[in-house]
């Protein structure tokens, strides 16, 4: 007990010593139209976002002495001028949540059905331009359906990657890997495959992989058209699948979209594949605008 | 923003100016042309409608790491044209990045959210 309690009082006490920034909820609806190749007609569609935390950070700069901070006896005023964001790193935690999915006029035409809220601390590590970005950390993940049919919780850990300017000075590649427990709470196509409605715990494996490219600027003639390349891969693997999940496919789950972002918030997306709770794999493409709110 | 928070002020002042320019210049980080986005119509315009805000993805962690890398361009270029003097003594640079990355990471933070992010933390020659 005194381990753990003196464990915790050295958290606590280093979190103390890191500044702080409180990041506000903020929310976001986007409509979009979404056409499922083997449903019925094309369907309506809400992107929705909700999401909020608080950040402590520390860095390697020093603060200025304190003698700086006083007026010089002449009354001219302190000068302090910020570190050089070239070659500043510094390390990070922060604390977030987040609800988001995507809803439609009608659930089963949904492909993108699949709705999450967690919550997630991490760390991070931010470094000048050769090393990119890295964050890291534990989140306790909700996961549903849109029709709330299927549900369970995920128990895991993950690390992100980011690095901007990968191709001459352009674009941007980021990887997120995890790997969590996942407790299935009704997972209907699951308890069908394996016949039975008490369902196992098992550990899945997560991957998503996002390219952007400003495509407009290194192809001249799309210059008008086109603003940006989109690419965005999403796996889901179970460790260890019994041979009844395996053979209802329900043991890997992966959603790959290509997408143009065209000018007036206009664009087109190819997408293939399914997200964990769809049955069926789909090949859609998406056309639609963007509309925020906050 | 919160509720009770006055809204800043988008006028042709050091941050402002220097918030526009970063963001619009060829050479800096091109995310949008002047003649669709003239610098008086720029305040309101979200993250989610500049050319580096990925559209496939709602993924927060690639967002994260995606604002993190552009708030510090965003700074970068900012440096090049000025010298980063604290409007407060003793904050950290650190989390001068950090509140650039909420909003470069936020689908709904805007351009105005940068400018007072940067008129907030540093003093520039017109408010000397």
């Amino acid at each position: 007990m005194k381990k753990i309690t003196f464990v915790v009082g050295c958290i606590v006490a280093t979190i103390h010593s890191f500044s702080s920034v409180a990041k506000e909820p903020t929310q976001s609806l986007s409509p979009v139209l979404l056409d499922t190749k083997d449903g019925d007609a094309t369907t309506i569609g809400l992107q929705f976002k909700y999401e909020g935390g608080h950040k402590f950070a520390t860095s390697n700069e020093s603060q200025a002495p304190a003698s700086e901070s006083t007026a010089a006896p002449d009354g001219t005023p302190p000068v302090e001028v910020f570190t050089d964001p070239e070659k500043l790193r510094y390390v990070g935690l922060a604390l977030k949540y987040e609800i988001s999915g995507t809803a439609t006029a009608e659930a089963e035409n949904n492909p993108e059905n699949l709705v999450d809220a967690f919550i997630d601390l991490q760390f991070k590590s931010s470094n000048p331009d050769a090393f990119g970005t890295i964050t890291g950390g534990a989140l306790v993940k909700y996961e549903t359906d849109q029709a709330f049919e299927n549900e369970q919780w995920v128990y895991g850990l993950s690390a992100t990657y980011g690095k901007d300017d990968i191709f001459g000075k352009k674009g941007f590649f980021g990887i997120d890997l995890g790997r969590g427990l996942v407790d299935p709470t009704e997972d209907k196509a699951r308890q069908t495959a394996l016949g039975t409605t008490s369902l196992d715990k098992y550990y899945r494996n997560e991957l998503e992989i996002l390219f952007i490219y400003p495509i407009g600027e290194a192809v001249p003639f799309l210059g008008k058209m086109a603003d940006s390349f989109e690419f965005n891969y999403r796996y889901y693997q179970e460790s260890g699948a019994p041979a009844a999940v395996e053979a209802a496919k329900l043991d890997t789950f992966f959603l790959r979209t290509f997408r143009l972002n065209l000018e007036h918030d206009l664009f087109i997306a190819y997408s293939e594949g399914k997200l964990p709770f769809d049955v069926q794999e789909d090949e859609f493409f998406t056309l639609g605008f963007k509309y925020d709110l906050n | 923003m919160p509720k009770n928070e006055e809204v800043y002020e988008w006028r042709q002042n050091n941050a402002c100016v220097a918030t526009y320019n970063v963001l619009e210049g060829d050479n800096f980080l091109d995310q949008f042309e002047d003649v669709d986005i003239p610098f008086d119509k720029a305040p309101d315009v979200t993250m989610g409608k500049l050319r580096y805000f990925p559209k496939s993805t709602s993924n927060s962690n690639l967002l994260e790491v995606l604002g993190n890398q552009m708030a510090r361009k965003f700074l970068k270029h900012v440096s090049k044209t000025f010298t980063l003097e604290k409007q407060t003594p003793g904050k950290k640079t650190a989390d001068f990045i950090e509140e650039l990355n909420d909003v470069f990471s936020s689908r709904n933070g805007t351009i105005r959210d940068l400018a007072k992010i940067l008129d907030d933390n540093v003093r520039f020659p017109d408010e000397k």
